[in-house]
């Protein structure tokens, strides 16, 4: 298992290394632009970066067959599946650090957020993230890697629509229900969640059946 | 005889290719080495892939150190070396960042071995493998594969594409691994005058089926191949013969004892038959 997590580290370095560059970029946007709605958007894009060039390892993992390969160690098929969503968890909290960064920027910058909703960019970032992966994985693992960047798209997309859909219904409920409000953000996060769980359990059935 | 491999009545069809392993049965006895030979498509790679467990056989059984693999044997996997036709590593990864992916997968990982058989093979232990060639992944490859102290190693044209003076240093390691009359390996190769080298066994595949199994010394003692006229060819008792080719000038005949033929058809010139030729009658030849 230990291993696993170091194998799909060093198949992310790249991608991280990336990621942080640009998440480090987005939480200097504050310094010169001060805004609500920006900061919400920065914080959002800063957990998404880290999950969207995920397919690039995935690609490269499967180029050098070490999908099959790793079946041959001394670990289960589960166990795989539970090292990729773990690695896939440890991506969005790195991406959550580094919106914290952010928060750090306007806190020192003395911009007074009282009246601020720092919520909505945090749960649209996880929603959207975990929603992505958890429709993402279970299909490249089921169909391969090779339309990998379309299906992160689409999945990306899938994942906002999702969040409209909540709206939408909290709205049919509750009175005053806004799209960037934490009411909706809140339920999708949930969702997110509780998707990523049904992907897990999919992407192991589909790993326990798949033949490499 | 304790036997590390045991394979009865293996099929496996794939619906999409129609290709069907039928009916495979062999075993490699421990302290051996089985090579395992067939033309490209024969069914190799799948009769490996299904003792790897990385395919879902249709029926039959398959002992490894006599067992039946599933995949919650974790334990039995640790006695498993196993080399497929390409390194099968991260390109991102270097030999030393391998290790420590290793560590952490195997039990019974041995970071002395493994060091002794990278500096053997001369392998930079921090450039990434995505700049090695080919001879120095399967190196990698094979290092990594024996330095959990396996007993069975499985191994898939691990010599192929690979230069003589690099074959031979990779052969030389076979056989120092199977000193130990604990230890097995079945390799899977195209390269049959690598079997015929380290060999204790040759098992012959063609189209999904074993057409023969038999001990290397007997292929290349025993077995022969008859020079006939198309005369002497007609006289020849369909059962002494094993399979046939008709070439332009002489028809060759593989025969199971060239000595016992040579006194039962007197005046027909019998060969010493190398593995490759014998390949080729039986996949090429008649019956």
């Amino acid at each position: 298992m230990r291993g696993l997590l170091l194998n799909n580290y060093y198949s992310l370095q790249n991608t991280i290394k990336t990621s942080l560059g640009i998440a480090l970029m987005l939480a200097l946007v504050p310094l010169a632009v001060i805004d609500n709605s920006i900061l919400n958007a920065i914080i959002g894009a800063q957990i998404l970066v880290f999950v969207v060039s995920i397919g690039a390892s995935l690609q490269a993992d499967e180029a050098s067959k070490w999908n099959r390969f790793e079946l041959t160690l001394p670990i289960r098929r589960r166990t795989v599946i539970y090292a990729k969503y773990l690695s896939f968890l440890l991506l969005i909290l790195m991406g959550t650090a580094m919106s914290l960064i952010t928060i750090g920027v306007i806190y020192a910058k003395g911009v007074d957020t009282s009246g601020w909703s720092l919520s909505t960019g945090f749960t649209f970032g996880l929603s959207l993230a975990i929603t992505t992966l958890a429709i993402y994985y279970p299909v490249v693992l089921k169909f391969g890697v090779d339309k990998s960047e379309l299906m992160v798209m689409v999945a990306a997309g899938i994942a906002v629509v999702l969040r409209i859909l909540v709206w939408l219904l909290l709205g049919r409920f509750m009175d005053g229900i806004n799209f960037n409000g934490p009411e909706t953000g809140y339920a999708s996060l949930l969702l997110a969640v509780l998707l990523f769980a049904v992907s897990y359990v999919t992407a192991v059935r589909i790993q326990r059946n798949k033949e490499f | 005889m304790n036997l590390s491999l045991e394979i009865t009545g293996l099929t496996k069809s794939y619906a999409d290719s129609g290709f069907m392993l039928d009916n495979v049965s062999f075993a490699v006895p421990s302290g051996t080495i089985m090579g395992f030979v067939g033309e490209n498509g024969a069914g190799k790679t799948t009769t490996i892939k299904s003792i790897l467990n990385t395919v879902q056989i249709d029926s039959g059984t398959i002992r490894l150190l006599g067992r039946e693999m599933k995949d919650t044997d974790t334990a039995l996997r640790e006695d498993i070396g196993v080399v497929l036709d390409s390194a099968n590593f991260p390109a991102v990864l270097t030999p030393a960042k391998l290790a420590k992916v290793m560590r952490g997968v195997y039990k019974q990982w041995d970071q002395e071995v493994y060091t002794k058989l990278t500096g053997k093979f001369g392998l930079p232990m921090n450039q990434k493998i995505s700049g090695f060639s080919r001879g120095m992944t399967m190196k990698l490859a094979i290092a990594a594969a024996l330095s959990h102290h396996p007993k069975l190693l499985i191994l898939d044209e691990a010599t192929s594409g690979l230069d003589p003076v690099t074959r031979e240093e990779i052969l030389e390691v076979f056989l120092e691994f199977v000193e130990d009359e604990r230890h097995a390996i079945l390799m899977s190769s195209h390269i049959t005058s690598d079997l015929e080298k380290i060999a204790d066994y040759i098992t012959f595949i063609h189209q999904g089926q074993i057409i023969l199994t038999a001990m290397k010394d007997e292929l290349i003692y025993d077995y022969g191949v008859a020079r006939c006229t198309s005369s002497q060819f007609q006289s020849i008792a369909e059962g002494d013969r094993l399979a046939y080719r008709v070439r332009e000038h002489q028809t060759d005949v593989l025969v199971r004892d060239r000595r016992i033929f040579e006194q039962q058809y007197s005046g027909i010139t019998v060969d010493q038959v190398s593995i490759e030729e014998i390949l080729l009658l039986l996949v090429k030849g008649a019956k």
